[in-house]
């Protein structure tokens, strides 16, 4: 899974580069976010523009990254397509994540 | 994840949804409703307040499940069969005997794919009261 990087003060921006988060790419995702983490980054800001779909196991992953960055770091998301934005309301991640409608929303909120 | 107790004698039907697709509830082959908005996912954090829906049953009305596969699933074009054409296939088969609705349900989920392998596993159960 590739992720272009872009930083803004301490807040790394990541673009998901896929248009699909589920079962095939799942693993390199989390492994991929973990890593940013891992590095020190603990204000991330999830760019899902190219992203239309997302399933349950990419739902686990984001979770899983969440819970590693834990509490004292920010992931937050921005610019999602309808169906994942449904989809994400329907799993109350909503109210998990804090997300926002586009790229300057989020970095404004983290800043 | 979604879990439901039919209760024969109060003639009631709870759910617990727990980020499961809305089932969708039909009464005696006419009107069609969606049951509920969703609710957090089994093994998201510790402690979780699941959504519970009741609702009144009666002989006939029938409970259609089925996966998140089915409103997920991609034709050739990328586009999902989606929750609101779900329903309303449903709206227009719930009148059938309950394996020609089945039967049909099938049909349009397949005749959406056009060919086009699905991703995900596709599962469908009707219950009728």
């Amino acid at each position: 899974m590739k992720f272009e990087e872009a930083k803004s003060g301490d807040i790394l921006v990541l673009t998901v580069a896929s248009d699909r988060v589920a079962a095939e790419s799942t693993q390199s995702f989390k492994q991929g976010l973990a890593e940013y983490a891992a590095q020190g980054n603990d204000k991330i800001v999830l760019d899902l523009s190219r992203v239309s779909f997302v399933d349950s196991s990419g739902l686990g992953a984001l979770i899983s990254v969440l819970k590693l960055i834990g509490a004292s770091g920010e992931l937050v998301l921005c610019s999602t397509q309808p169906n994942v934005a449904s989809m994400l309301k329907l799993t109350r991640m909503n109210k998990v994540f804090r997300i926002f409608g586009n790229r300057d929303e989020a970095i404004a909120a983290l800043s | 994840m979604i879990y439901g107790l039919i209760d024969l004698q109060s003639s009631t039907l709870r759910i617990g949804q727990a980020g499961h697709p809305s089932p969708v509830l039909t009464h005696n082959g006419g009107n069609c409703q969606a049951l509920g908005t969703g609710g957090m996912p089994i093994g998201v954090w510790p402690d979780i307040d699941f959504d519970f829906i009741e609702t009144a049953i009666s002989a006939g009305d029938r409970l259609v499940l089925y996966s998140d596969g089915v409103t997920e699933c991609l034709n050739p074009r990328g586009e999902q069969f989606g929750s609101q054409r779900l329903l309303e296939a449903v709206e227009e088969v719930c009148g059938e005997n309950l394996d020609t609705m089945i039967a049909k349900l099938i049909e349009k989920i397949n005749a959406w794919r056009e060919g086009r392998e699905p991703d995900d596993d596709i599962s469908l159960m009707v219950v009728q009261m």
